[in-house]
């Protein structure tokens, strides 16, 4: 069996900073006064700033009890030995990730992108512009194979369009990176099209992670556990695909990439048959819908490996997806590191049909992100 | 082809005053009375959303009445072509009534709703079977009620109706309505659409409502892949290991994809939060879940709908054939035969209703034990 030992683009690393303080210091003063409040007022350093969760600053939304987030819980040994925040050693990233598995580009795309999503959205907004600050400072000059996503406060979509003209012109920024619902709107809503139009502008992709915050409801009432609740989580990336179709985002920005991550991929056949098979409905309550649904997700929407899905047989996988003409060139590489729920590049290559591991590996994020690929090298 | 039993069809009453001879005299005023302007009570929620092309087959509708509600034209419609022997009736815009406000109201209008369903349709032709409707809102009443219709013998299913208190339906509370349906031997009934009801907080769609019939059709049956994990989660279904659901409307496409990735997280999460099962999600999910061909997710090329859901073991025993009749998505019995592969379509159009319904395995030779029996 040959295998897969190309070089590899992984699309989703969950880079942080080391405490809460390192992005509080970029806040102006008024907002770091409402950041460190707790901590002055009560004396005591906050407890969840060392929380292996992806909520780690003040002012963070509440979320439901049910969402344990197992998936999004740490690789133990990617925790630094100085007790910060997981993924926020660019030392254990390399030796781990980059350095280990022929990684050609990587992108950082914040824990999980949900972090700014506080309900309180002049803070937000505030938090926002420091975060991107700080990933420009900490992180986008350390190695050249590092790329990454601007953070947005996206409940509040006119300013979120400001942050991305900003911090988005930066070489080393290929995406905006958006994850919950924070205005209880799937993403395609025209109320979130400012931030559209601004990526457009500066050839952005539009990365959509997994992510939960308090003002969503999961379909079949308040769940009682993650079991089911995390299967379920899929569902919001198929609202918000649908969301993008049935709003015609993509006909509006015709260079969009809608790259959809976390959220499996075996739902594929089911969300694009459904959605094929309505197209007159789309048509009437729609009119800008010109193609097939199947087409508008082919030629932009991207979805990644995580997690990657197996069923009994080794080539269950492919039976499921193969039921989608062109799916080899859909979906892209990402390792997920430092979750738990990590996989590496050569498992998911080794599990893929040989003929489409290069693309997925590689190609198909070169080419969603503008990349020239480094040429194949023989097996 | 062999006739076919039709495991899903949805009748319906074509005015509150059908019910007010089935109610208690007090509460048959009330609802014959209306709001005074010549009006019934409706007695029945809302969708929270719908179809702009209309939601019904054309040829459907009745003279009079809404259609699904006419039993000489179903009698007409569904048997007269030979097409099938038997039909289960499951109630439309009627599930509706399980989610209205008033519960004291809604106890009587449901009791009322299956003896009119007995006494309208199960007497006038023995092919009809139906569900008990339940308010699983007031679930020690619904239980009373599934004891008190369910042993009719061609009462043959509880259906749950709307989902009022916007908890999974594993929840501890209805437990008593697994219960007494365990102990009748009758499976449950979910609809896709029972999280999609205004009078109710639970909700259709992840990350807020749909703005378009199309977002909610794609993704008509989250709510029902949310209520089968929670069932699960909960040990439903060690706790009554007879116990069958049926899912109605919601397709069966997605079905690898929510087998593989409950798996996936209960392996994980498995100590923490279910350490009283005994088996993976999808053990339970292939032994006591069951899906209708009623929203059949039907590709252009439509082999690849089999090759699709090959990958879960026993697929053929799991689906059983439903038109969906009155509904302009209805699926006849041909559509499915063509996109289903032939060595699936005796479990499919027989053998699996008669096994989760209970159904004696012949059919009746002729049908009609009442009036206006049709053909």
């Amino acid at each position: 069996v040959s295998r897969y030992r190309g070089p590899v683009v992984d699309i989703d690393i969950h880079h942080s900073w080391k405490r809460a303080d390192d992005v509080i210091a970029y806040l102006p003063q008024e907002w770091r006064d409402y950041a460190t409040a707790e901590q002055r007022f009560s004396g005591r350093e906050r407890a969840n700033v060392r929380e292996l969760t992806d909520f780690s600053l003040p002012g963070d939304p509440p979320r439901v009890s049910a969402i344990y987030n197992y998936a999004a819980a740490g690789r133990r040994d990617a925790v630094p030995p100085d007790g910060a925040l997981m993924g926020s050693s660019y030392e254990l990233l390399r030796d781990q990730v980059l350095d280990r598995y022929n990684v050609y580009r990587a992108i950082l795309t914040f824990n999980v992108g949900t972090n700014v999503h506080s309900p309180n959205r002049n803070y937000a907004v505030a938090l926002s512009r420091a975060a991107n600050d700080w990933n420009r400072d900490a992180w986008l000059s350390l190695d050249e194979r590092l790329y990454s996503v601007v953070l947005p406060a996206s409940s509040v979509p006119e300013e979120a369009a400001k942050e991305i003209r900003r911090a988005g012109a930066h070489p080393r920024i290929v995406a905006l990176i958006l994850a919950g619902a924070p205005m209880n709107r799937p993403y395609g809503d025209p109320v979130y099209h400012p931030m559209y139009e601004a990526c457009a502008e500066l050839g952005l992709a539009v990365h959509l992670h997994v992510g939960v915050v308090s003002e969503e409801q999961p379909p079949g009432g308040l769940p009682m556990s993650t079991i089911g609740l995390v299967t379920c989580e899929s569902q919001q990336a198929m609202h918000h695909i649908t969301s993008f179709v049935v709003n015609g985002v993509f006909e509006k920005y015709p260079g969009l990439k809608l790259v959809v991550k976390e959220f499996g991929t075996a739902w594929l056949p089911y969300l694009t048959w459904r959605l094929d098979r309505n197209y007159d409905l789309l048509r009437l309550e729609s009119p800008w819908v010109r193609r097939w649904p199947s087409e508008y997700i082919h030629d932009h929407v991207r979805l990644d490996t995580q997690p990657f899905e197996e069923g009994p047989r080794r080539d269950d996988l492919e039976r499921v997806l193969g039921t989608i003409d062109g799916v080899e060139d859909v979906i892209c590489f990402a390792s997920d590191y430092p979750h738990a729920a990590f996989d590496a590049a050569d498992y998911v290559s080794a599990r893929l049909p040989e003929r489409w591991r290069r693309k997925i590996m590689l190609e198909n994020a070169c080419a969603c992100y503008g990349w020239t690929p480094p040429a194949a090298v023989a097996a | 082809m062999v006739p076919v039993v039709d495991a899903c069809v949805f009748h319906d009453w074509p005015s509150s005053h059908a019910l007010v001879p089935y109610l208690p005299a007090g509460w048959g005023k009330l609802v014959a009375a209306g709001t005074g302007r010549g009006a019934p009570l409706r007695v029945k929620s809302h969708w929270r959303v719908r179809d702009p092309r209309g939601a019904q087959a054309p040829s459907s509708f009745p003279a009079n009445g809404v259609p699904g509600s006419d039993p000489e034209l179903l009698v007409e419609q569904l048997f007269g072509s030979g097409e099938r022997d038997r039909v289960v009736l499951g109630y439309h815009d009627g599930l509706l009534a399980t989610a209205y406000g008033d519960p004291f109201l809604t106890r009587e209008v449901v009791r009322a709703v299956n003896d009119w369903t007995i006494a309208e349709w199960l007497e006038r032709d023995e092919r009809f079977l139906a569900h008990v409707l339940v308010a699983s809102q007031s679930p020690a009443d619904a239980a009373a009620e599934i004891r008190r219709v369910g042993t009719h013998e061609r009462m043959v299913a509880v259906a749950l109706g709307a989902n009022v208190l916007a908890r999974g339906f594993g929840h501890l509370v209805y437990h008593p309505v697994y219960e007494a349906a365990a102990e009748l031997g009758l499976p449950v009934v979910l609809h896709a659409g029972c999280d999609s009801t205004t009078d109710s907080i639970s909700l259709p769609t992840a990350v807020g409502l749909p703005g378009t019939y199309a977002e909610y059709e794609a993704m008509s049956a989250h709510g029902l892949m949310s209520h089968v994990a929670s069932m699960i989660v909960a040990g439903v279904f060690e706790l009554y290991p007879t116990l069958r659901v049926l899912l109605v409307g919601g397709g069966v496409s997605w079905v690898p994809w929510w087998m593989w990735n409950t798996d996936w997280t209960f392996k994980i999460a498995r100590r923490i939060e279910a350490p009283g099962l005994s088996r993976r999600p999808s053990d339970y999910f292939c032994d006591h879940v069951r899906l209708t061909t009623y929203q059949l997710e039907v590709p252009a090329e439509q082999e690849r709908l089999a090759r699709l859901l090959d990958v879960v073991p026993g697929i053929e025993s799991m689906l059983l054939y439903a038109s969906g009749y009155p509904n302009s998505d209805l699926i006849g019995p041909a559509a499915v035969a063509g996109a289903l592969p032939e060595a699936w379509h005796e479990r499919v159009f027989r053998g699996n209703a008669e096994e989760l319904y209970r159904l004696p395995v012949a059919a009746p030779s002729v049908g009609h034990v009442g009036e206006g029996g049709g053909q």
